[in-house]
């Protein structure tokens, strides 16, 4: 047991990440190959993990409908939503599901006139949140927080009109806050970030780093 | 949502409360941005949880998420290595593990001398590349391009 659960996801983690990061050195066809037939089983293994994750779900909501949970009301909705998605998916516009997916259909409807306005109204909400947490980082309480305040001031002035009719400068000065001290910090976390990628990428590949197994050595 | 899964539970475990482990507390919400953004702001609006751990990959939902649990008056920690969302998360957050030190986490906390080791090599490779650095804009200043053009893509 112990071979399966350890042995075997360690020895496929280390024979797929040595292939695919030499594979990314090797412009030859068969090199391509590889890679195309390895980004299909990717797909292939994360469609069953979507049921797994379905089936938590509904597994979930459930149990919270049955227990009748506080708010156990809105666990109905997702199950109504899920069937109801399900069946105009399966329905295929009168084709049904084992033909190529039809335009145009009920499924179709369902995703951009319910889940697309649903998905932008929770993004306009990002505007708000933006300028409520400006307000409590801008207010100038320490050193930091008023050069911050200074540095953002100018950027937004030097993007907007407005900035270039106060002073010329200041347009050339947003550009330099963006293009030197700014890109300086963006570059720096950026090595930083890749090297740390790379590092946990060997961690995981030798199996030093090995949490994503679960417990029990 | 498996290894998830195992990761809680061996936490679990490790912390000698194997019996306060609930499966069902680890469950996916949505697949999909702004739906998960829904789904995770309305349970920390209701359920008022003491922390908010944010590690991970962030786009557009980091400040929701993270201004949505602000609110609720919540200990935020955050970790990312999207450095467009860092700002959000520093706002926001109590703590923010800064790019780098979201990988570093592991061995901070584990003290494993293996992984210890591993985030010395992470310094002394940034340390090269700094070097390299400072070589290749001193040697392009004086018209010298061959470092700048050795770790160019053909």
């Amino acid at each position: 047991m112990n071979f399966l659960k350890r042995t075997v996801p360690l020895v496929i983690a280390f024979v797929m990440g040595v292939l695919m990061a030499m594979q990314y050195y090797v412009p030859h066809k068969l090199s391509q190959d590889l890679l195309e037939v390895v980004s299909r089983w990717d797909r292939i293994i994360a469609g069953f993990a979507v049921f797994i994750g379905a089936y938590s779900l509904f597994h979930l909501h459930w149990t919270r409908i049955k227990r009748k949970v506080e708010g156990w009301g809105y666990s109905i909705f997702v199950y109504f939503g899920a069937i109801i998605t399900l069946i105009f998916g399966f329905l295929n516009g009168g084709k049904f599901f084992w033909n190529d997916k039809q335009q145009g259909t009920m499924f179709d409807w369902l995703y951009y006139y319910v889940q697309v306005p649903a998905g932008a109204t929770i993004f306009s909400i990002l505007a708000f949140f933006i300028a409520s947490a400006a307000y409590r980082t801008f207010r100038a309480r320490t050193n930091e927080s008023t050069v911050l305040l200074i540095a953002a001031v100018l950027v937004m002035l030097g993007r907007v009109p407005i900035g270039n009719y106060i002073s010329q400068y200041i347009p050339a000065i947003a550009d330099w806050i963006m293009a030197v001290p700014n890109l300086a910090a963006k570059r720096g976390i950026l090595l930083g970030v890749s090297l740390g990628a790379i590092a946990t990428s060997l961690k995981i590949i030798f199996g030093i780093e090995r949490s994503y197994l679960g417990g029990g050595d | 949502m498996s290894v998830s899964q195992e990761v809680v539970k061996e936490s679990y475990l490790e912390a000698g409360r194997p019996d306060a482990y609930n499966s069902d507390n680890v469950f996916l919400v949505a697949s999909e941005q702004f739906p998960y953004v829904a789904a995770v702001g309305g349970i920390m609006t209701r359920e008022k949880p003491a922390a908010n751990f944010f590690i991970g990959y962030f786009y557009a939902e980091a400040l929701i998420l993270a201004e949505t649990g602000s609110t609720t008056g919540a200990i935020q920690i955050a970790g990312t290595d999207a450095y467009t969302q860092l700002p959000f998360f520093i706002t926001t957050c109590d703590y923010t593990l800064i790019g780098e030190e979201l990988y570093a986490a592991s061995a901070y906390l584990s003290r494993e001398p293996m992984l210890m080791g591993t985030l010395r090599a992470q310094d002394v490779g940034k340390g090269i590349l700094i070097i390299i650095l400072i070589l290749g804009t001193i040697l392009a200043s004086f018209g010298l391009v061959f470092i700048t053009h050795l770790f160019e893509a053909f």
